[in-house]
């Protein structure tokens, strides 16, 4: 531990990977994260646009972030990844296994349980669970040798607490009626059981591996919606997805360093009463 | 193995209902009646005790075996006095419940020091010695110990729902029921060795009668569970038969909701 209080949350010169880092949450992590001092590794599917966003947090924040194009589901590429990052910066203190995806048929990943498709199923399951126990394997392998890294990885409110579906009528997201998939509560709670798995895997290799779960946050749902949600919650609103940032600088710096297998949860206390 | 039928069988087991006479207290007293055991509810309401007696001899036949004495779980000497009898009667219990409760409305703002206090020696203190007095009976028995918690134990309220009613949520009450979750999953580790279980079970929405002729508020207590509705009282009896029988010899330390999925989302 630094021996000021103060320092505790100070990320200079560590290296922090974000996957699914242009997403909603995504960009306030990578931002979070390199404003406190590290540099980012920008981790998306389109490398032009993670470049660009690399660029924009390097300027802004006078640190060395990163952009590089990754399908966190294929097992090459995410392999790719890691070479690239360890040749450039030849470390990686902190991975934050982000990435999850609706794909790209918003039909078929809202389709309802009893006609949902299997390749559909399996398409998401492929981002939001196979995806973290790629990068979590390339990723960790390094962090062994280092004997040292953290591991931050996104759940969700619906991974832990099953959603009520009456919040969904007349509820637009970005123009589509929306509801909550299983495959969506399925792979966040899967999330949970590799977290706490790694954690007790890794702790004597000095690697942390916790958990931060968002409730809803405020991205484009429509006032109905919003009014839906904000009901069920005590703070009586949806997040911010700034508001996550705090939790997320927690886990990934020394603050948490006694701190492990644990589940952060970001939601105004939806899931307490 | 058992056959599946012996599995649920108490036939000669004692068991022990405190506050055994009350709204659920009676489904549990029932349950484990018909089950085979012999069941003794007591309470301070003595005159209750009896009357219920009477009444689960008539709804289940005379051949059940069925007691009753007094206990003021406020009234250490009572407790005592009620496991000596206990032993002396019946030669200690195989099944304890502790099930009674009791306590003042309250919110934050209006409880007392007293109030507060009151209720966490009646919900949470009591639970504490009335385990400590059955323990050497439970031991030698290899006894099962189920403690009746709540939802308010392991989930906050939602204070909206009492909104304009008479009806509130003291503090103290959930307080005492986490502290009996935290210390069934204790005495689960450390009575183990002693083949002793220990478990509990956290009713959701099963309000009294009379808070049941308040139909705007049974409706918004409905609305907070996946069933949306209210539990029925006879509803809680798989739960008691399942962790007080030999059919859970494998479950320790856990807490079973039965609360229409309430906290669950």
């Amino acid at each position: 531990m630094k021996s000021s209080f103060k320092e505790l949350f100070q990320l200079h010169e560590k290296v922090a990977v974000v996957t699914g880092a242009l997403g909603i949450l995504g960009r306030q992590f990578s931002s979070g994260l390199a404003e406190f001092g590290a540099n980012v590794v920008i981790v998306d599917v389109d490398e032009e646009l993670c470049k660009q966003f690399a660029k924009q947090l390097s300027d802004q924040y006078k640190v060395k972030c990163f952009g590089i194009g990754c399908d966190v589901s294929s097992p090459q590429q995410v392999k790719n990844m890691v070479k690239r990052i360890i040749e450039k910066y030849k470390k990686i203190d902190i991975l934050h296994n982000n990435a999850a995806t609706k794909t790209s048929d918003l039909k078929a990943y809202f389709t309802a349980f009893e006609d949902y498709d299997l390749a559909q199923w399996r398409d998401v399951m492929a981002v939001n669970i196979d995806g973290m126990f790629l990068a979590a394997q390339q990723v960790g392998k390094e962090m062994v040798k280092q004997k040292k890294g953290t591991i931050i990885q996104t759940s969700s409110i619906y991974g832990i607490i099953a959603p009520d579906h009456r919040i969904y009528e007349k509820s637009h997201y970005l123009g589509t009626t929306i509801n909550t998939p299983a495959v969506y509560a399925a792979s966040k709670a899967a999330v949970w059981g590799l977290t706490k798995y790694l954690a007790t895997y890794w702790a004597e290799q000095g690697i942390r591996v916790n958990m931060l779960t968002p409730g809803g946050m405020e991205s484009g749902q429509n006032e109905k919606f919003k009014q839906n949600y904000s009901y069920r919650t005590p703070m009586a609103r949806m997040g911010n997805p700034d508001e996550l940032v705090g939790a997320l600088i927690y886990l990934a710096s020394d603050a948490s360093s006694y701190v492990t297998g644990q589940n952060m949860i970001v939601d105004g206390g939806l899931s307490i009463w | 193995m058992n056959a599946l039928s012996d599995l649920f069988s108490l036939k000669g087991k004692t068991a022990l209902v405190t506050g055994g006479a009350g709204y659920l207290g009676s489904e549990i007293s029932i349950t484990l009646a018909e089950l085979g055991a012999r069941v003794i509810i007591a309470s301070r309401d003595i005159k209750k005790c009896k009357d219920k007696c009477n009444e689960i001899n008539k709804q289940l036949g005379n051949d059940c075996d069925i007691h009753f004495l007094e206990l003021d779980l406020m009234k250490k000497k009572s407790i005592l006095h009620c496991f000596k009898q206990i032993d002396l009667q019946f030669g200690g219990l195989d099944i304890l419940v502790n099930n009674a409760w009791s306590g003042n409305k309250n919110s934050f703002e209006s409880i007392t020091d007293e109030d507060w206090e009151y209720d966490i020696n009646m919900s949470l203190n009591s639970v504490f010695y009335c385990i400590k007095r059955a323990l050497p009976g439970l031991k030698k028995n290899k006894g099962v110990i189920l403690n009746i918690t709540s939802m308010y134990g392991h989930v906050a309220p939602d204070y909206r729902i009492y909104e304009g009613t008479e009806f509130t949520n003291p503090p103290s009450y959930g307080v005492a029921k986490a502290g009996v979750i935290q210390f069934t999953k204790y005495l689960a580790s450390f009575l183990a060795p002693d083949h002793i279980r220990v478990n509990c079970l956290s009713p959701g929405p099963f309000p009294h009668e009379v808070t049941q002729h308040n139909q705007e508020f049974i409706k918004k207590i409905s609305s907070k569970n996946p069933l949306n509705r209210i539990g029925k009282p006879h509803e809680i009896k798989g739960a008691v038969a399942l962790l007080c029988t030999d059919a859970s010899s494998y479950m320790t330390g856990q807490n079973i909701c039965v609360d229409g999925g309430w906290s669950i989302w």
